[in-house]
């Protein structure tokens, strides 16, 4: 009887290490899509989170994130930036990443929503850090009506 | 069945660590139901907040987001080059910036925030068409601030005078404003 439970509890150990590695592989693989999540619906219409995550100092490496095609298209209505580390700035652009208006920038610990012109043009959010010295955290939104 | 259970709680998991991830990034300004309230902090540090109000025009807010507050208290600043209001909540002061042929721009901070640091919009030309060539940077401030330094990405700060809680500079620098330094003015001994 002990071995019976025993080979039962061994069986349940090894298909909870299995499945939780393949949990572990599939999470991993959300992780990797965190920086264009999912539209959400919301009173606005869709929204959705983009470029979440480490941008580097201002004119090096990653220090501008454009959003991916699948949270861009048409109807887009504001693009936001969450700029709580460093200062940040936002913008939009066309579907090959030429900047449509001026940057709107702020200083640290605000946020900042720009209206993207209703000009029936294709248009994605962009942010950038805005510190010459620190790369920070950032995250940009985007809406668009249904 | 032990395994069905395993990759039902591992749905359930990744769906909590996707909404999260959403829930993050989704700024947390944007209200469903804006309320009247004024934060007590805004109005006893920026006098230009106790003065009478004025509601965005109509056409302007149908371009905004709601906001913390609602659009209906807003004070228009005394600027010229471009339409500007400070619009104050129950615990955020949002500026709304719009200039010529452009669609409008909305920052938002802290009440508290503000008093400490103040607070800006900053607008840099990107090489874009049919865009504005100025540099543009608007601000609001404590009282007893009588200047503020602007301090830009890899240039020399600038000074702007302070007029009713206000400041803006406009010019063709190509620096992006980072922070601002504010000066309060001397007091009579």
């Amino acid at each position: 009887m002990n071995v019976l439970v025993s080979n039962k509890s061994g069986l349940f150990r090894r298909s909870a290490l299995v499945l939780a590695a393949v949990c572990a592989v599939t999470m991993a693989w959300f992780g990797s899509l965190a920086a264009s999540s999912p539209p959400r619906a919301n009173a606005e219409g869709y929204a959705a989170a983009f470029c979440g995550g480490w941008l580097d100092p201002a004119w090096t490496g990653n220090y501008r994130c454009d959003a991916p095609d699948n949270v861009s298209g048409y109807n887009r209505t504001y693009v936001a930036v969450q700029a709580l580390e460093r200062a940040g700035c936002v913008d939009y652009a066309d579907v090959w990443h030429n900047l449509i208006t001026s940057w709107v920038c702020t200083p640290k610990e605000t946020q900042v929503i720009i209206s993207v012109r209703k000009d029936g043009g294709w248009y994605r959010g962009v942010i950038r850090n805005n510190n010459l010295t620190y790369r920070a955290q950032f995250s940009g939104s985007i809406w668009w009506n249904g | 069945m032990c395994a069905g259970l395993l990759l039902a709680v591992c749905g359930v998991l990744l769906l909590g660590c996707g909404g999260d991830a959403l829930q993050e990034g989704s700024p947390k300004v944007l209200a469903s139901k804006p309320t009247r309230e004024v934060g007590r902090d805004a109005l006893e540090n920026f006098a230009l907040l106790r003065g009478s109000t004025e509601p965005l025009p109509a056409g302007l807010t149908r371009q905004l987001p709601p906001v913390e507050g609602g659009w209906t208290i807003a004070q228009r600043l005394p600027i010229v080059t471009q339409l500007a209001w400070a619009v104050p909540g129950p615990e955020r002061l949002c500026l709304v910036v719009k200039g010529r042929n452009e669609p409008p721009s909305v920052v938002c901070a802290r009440i508290s925030h503000a008093v400490k640091a103040g607070m800006f919009l900053a607008s840099v030309p990107a090489n874009a068409q049919r865009t504005s060539k100025f540099r543009t940077v608007i601000g609001v401030v404590p009282d007893g601030v009588s200047e503020v330094r602007i301090h830009a990405s890899g240039a020399r700060p600038r000074l702007a005078p302070v007029v009713e809680n206000v400041f803006v500079l406009r010019d063709h620098g190509r620096a992006f404003p980072e922070s601002i330094e504010l000066v309060r003015r001397n007091r009579a001994r």
